[in-house]
């Protein structure tokens, strides 16, 4: 049987999906006889989700006049050279991938 | 809206899709390149300088990748190219503390984890002062740890992508990310024992 130890180890593998699936077993397997592993499991998947939400959150930025008008300059010259705008540097397959 | 969208209005000159993307992905750029050059002032630079290239190479876009990944490619080489230049090498080896001292020599828990059963930490962390400290917590990481963080968590890379990006192993990327998600872990479990205390 795992040790605590251990399971502490292959906590994140698991909560991500990750691991095998014979690790999956010996980790559930653990937890069922074992409440303070059951609580550091539970731990480490709402951690997860506060990161994500937190980093989420806390990330917007505010664009500099300076890099605005570089961005107004060189569309503008692509249109003027007709290489900008329609679909023309999209590839569809992006889509799927974004 | 998808990035492929975001592409085409930029291409055709809209601003506010600039904007939005630069407001979305820029504190992750400046992250990314603060591991890579371990300077602030040098990491503003170049995240400065990978826009204007970005902008420049706008039309060079292929969709190969999404473009989020694509700028944070930019913003690599020339993170990279920058450490080079100044001589600087930031160490994104793992840093060697552990969490042994909650074991027994028998594996077993010294210190049993707090039980979060009866508590939702999104309820606990629902006030901005909470959320302040998670953000504090992922702020006071290591540069590599939270430029692990970003990409994998918020940009939804792989670990082979992300080492791609630090020029570092896949394998070392999960240390990273393990390290930096346990350490973010223990600071929620202290502010939710200290409440629990109250």
């Amino acid at each position: 049987m795992l040790t605590c130890r251990e399971l502490s180890e292959k906590a994140q593998d698991y909560t991500d999906g990750t691991c095998s699936v014979w690790m999956r077993m010996r980790i559930r397997f653990h937890m069922a006889m074992c409440r303070n592993c059951a609580g550091f499991i539970d731990q480490t998947r709402k951690t997860k989700t506060l990161i994500s939400k937190s980093l989420a959150r806390g990330s917007q930025s505010k664009v500099s006049a300076d890099l605005l008008a570089a961005f107004k300059e060189k569309t503008s010259d692509a249109a003027k050279s007709g290489s900008g705008g329609g679909e023309s540097g999209a590839n569809p397959e992006a889509a799927k991938k974004s | 809206m998808a990035a492929t969208d975001l592409h085409v209005r930029m291409m055709n000159g809209d601003q506010s899709a600039f904007a939005e993307l630069f407001g979305s992905l820029n504190s992750n750029l400046l992250r990314v390149a603060m591991s890579i050059t371990g300077n602030r002032a040098t990491a503003e630079e170049v995240t400065q300088e990978a826009w204007m290239s970005v902008i420049e190479k706008l039309d060079t876009y292929k969709g190969d990748a999404p473009l989020r990944h694509w700028i944070l490619r930019i913003l690599s080489n020339k993170s990279r190219t920058r450490a080079k230049r100044d001589g600087k090498t930031t160490s994104l080896s793992p840093d060697q503390s552990g969490s042994s001292d909650q074991f027994t020599d028998d594996g077993e828990w010294a210190v049993p984890p707090a039980l979060w059963d009866d508590i939702t930490p999104e309820r606990i962390l629902s006030g901005r002062q909470s959320w302040e400290l998670v953000q504090e917590a992922i702020q006071g990481l290591p540069s590599a740890q939270q430029a692990v963080l970003t990409l994998m968590e918020q940009e939804n890379m792989t670990a082979n992508d992300c080492a791609a990006i630090l020029d570092t192993t896949p394998a070392n990327v999960r240390v990273l990310l393990h390290r930096a998600r346990d350490r973010i872990r223990q600071v929620i479990d202290d502010e939710i024992k200290s409440q629990k205390h109250l």
